[in-house]
């Protein structure tokens, strides 16, 4: 360890690698190198085109040094995330969109909504109070949570982009409709509610055939 | 549709109230309001339970996700990271130019009108006639390798192991499968048996062990077979596809959905 308390980057590596993953599931990692950096990528280009009007080949810039200091943030143990990792790095090329503004001499006039956190927005605590109105037993309770991670790790199109975006990565409407080209706010806000609608109806459904709700 | 919007507005109030109480956002005299609602209207509260279900799980998996990425970085080099970026980038760039970059038809000589729609009338027929024969060929080949494959199908275990698994509901279970099993088998009710086992397919295959944990690899093939009498290629496939990562190429299962995946995606 680093005499300041923080990991070397061999040792992270090193830990990473022996308790995450085994020698020979380095490629599955460059995989998920790859699939995170495509998603960031659309994510990226349509907030950078939607919120500050820049060109292709600017967010192109913005993308790939965004990336880089992400990489090294994480690497040299800086990254203290209070928020998912996709809003802290689509956050990082908003700062660097606001850089080249004022490089270019341009006023920022940007109408933004951006989420500096999600820690803060939703309280667990507040999860907790809701959850406790149904009162299950622990056992149960647990089984029904590990039903919910497996429908919203395969939720459909378009409700993974809105459900991830407006409840994990803390997107606001304004900011989900440009990402992701809806005509106004109210149509995600609709597309929220009825992809809500499919969760809750594919949790009950195989609530009842589980535990016979 | 006239219905669903109004039922919509209706409970996108809710959903923001919802929303504002989980990221504390009401005034003392709302979040009281809302709590005192929750109590006397079921369908708010239910709703109130799954969004926070919702959001807890979206938490846990997203943490999750983060911290394998946090992982997958870690094990990058800084070059490596650079390569990944441009990569991204790149593939979309060379599929943009490759659609602007379409060579320019050379300007056609004008054609009388009437010879041009005769042509397209030919035409049209003629891709008609051809469209339906394919169409045909296609329904064919795929459902007669479904009634092959059925026929054919391996048979991993009997159905006499309820008893003994020593749940209430293993028999029923087991029932519900062979009946829905023999619909595929006789080849009928093939809609009800996609819509069942989908679900049950699901729920075979999650983590967590349940009533149809053991029965996984007889649900995927059945509904592998029942999407090809189905004429659904893709469905069959996606399924087949997750059943070859699940089970290894030497046991009679890989075997089996290795040699009908590869079938499918010769046809």
């Amino acid at each position: 360890m680093a005499a300041d308390g923080r990991l070397s980057r061999q040792n992270m590596v090193y830990e990473t690698v022996s308790n995450n993953m085994a020698i020979t599931e380095i490629p599955q990692t460059q995989e998920k190198l790859n699939k995170f950096a495509a998603e960031q990528w659309d994510k990226a280009l349509a907030y950078l085109q939607g919120t500050y009007s820049l060109s292709r080949t600017d967010s192109e810039d913005i993308f790939q040094e965004a990336f880089i200091v992400l990489y090294t943030q994480i690497t040299e143990g800086r990254l203290t995330l209070t928020s998912s990792l996709s809003t802290y790095f689509i956050g990082i090329c908003r700062n660097k969109a606001n850089e080249m503004m004022r490089g270019m001499g341009k006023e920022l006039n940007v109408i933004d909504e951006y989420p500096e956190t999600t820690k803060e927005v939703y309280e667990d605590d507040r999860i907790d109070t809701l959850l406790a109105l149904e009162d299950e037993p622990e056992q149960i309770e647990e089984r029904k949570e590990a039903v919910v991670r497996e429908i919203v790790s395969k939720l459909p199109e378009p409700c993974d982009k809105i459900l991830w975006g407006f409840y994990r990565d803390g997107f606001s409407m304004k900011t989900l409709a440009k990402m992701y080209s809806y005509s106004s706010e109210s149509s995600v806000k609709v597309t929220k509610h009825r992809c809500s609608e499919k969760f809750k109806a594919r949790f009950t459904e195989i609530s009842n055939e589980l535990f016979g709700d | 549709m006239k219905d669903i919007n109004i039922t919509d507005s209706m409970h996108l109030e809710d959903d923001d109230r919802i929303t504002a109480y989980l990221k504390g956002q009401m005034t003392k005299e709302e979040e009281k309001q809302f709590l005192s609602d929750l109590e006397n209207n079921p369908a708010l509260k239910e709703k109130a339970i799954v969004t926070a279900r919702l959001v807890k799980g979206l938490k846990q998996v997203g943490s999750a996700h983060d911290k394998d990425i946090r992982g997958a970085f870690l094990a990058s080099s800084k070059q490596g990271a650079k390569a990944v970026a441009q990569t991204v980038i790149q593939d979309e760039s060379t599929v943009i130019s490759a659609e602007r970059e379409q060579p320019a038809a050379a300007s056609p000589r004008p054609i009388p009108m009437r010879r041009i729609s005769s042509w397209i009338a030919i035409a049209a027929s003629i891709i008609f006639v051809v469209r339906v024969g394919f169409v045909y060929n296609e329904y064919r080949v795929t459902t007669g390798l479904g009634k092959e494959y059925c026929n054919n199908m391996f048979s991993e275990h009997e159905f006499s192991r309820g008893a003994s698994k020593g749940t209430e509901s293993s028999s029923d279970t087991e029932m519900k499968l062979k009946q829905l099993f023999q619909d595929v088998k006789d080849n009928k009710n093939i809609e009800k048996a996609i819509h069942d086992m989908s679900l049950y397919w699901e729920l075979s295959t999650m983590d967590i062990y349940n009533d149809y944990t053991d029965y996984s690899a007889e649900i995927g093939m059945n509904l592998a077979i029942a999407y090809l009498l189905d004429n659904d290629r893709t469905g069959a496939l996606k399924v087949l596809t997750e059943m070859s990562s699940r089970f290894d190429s030497e046991t009679a299962v890989g075997m089996q959905v290795r040699e009908l995946k590869a079938k499918i995606e010769e046809l």
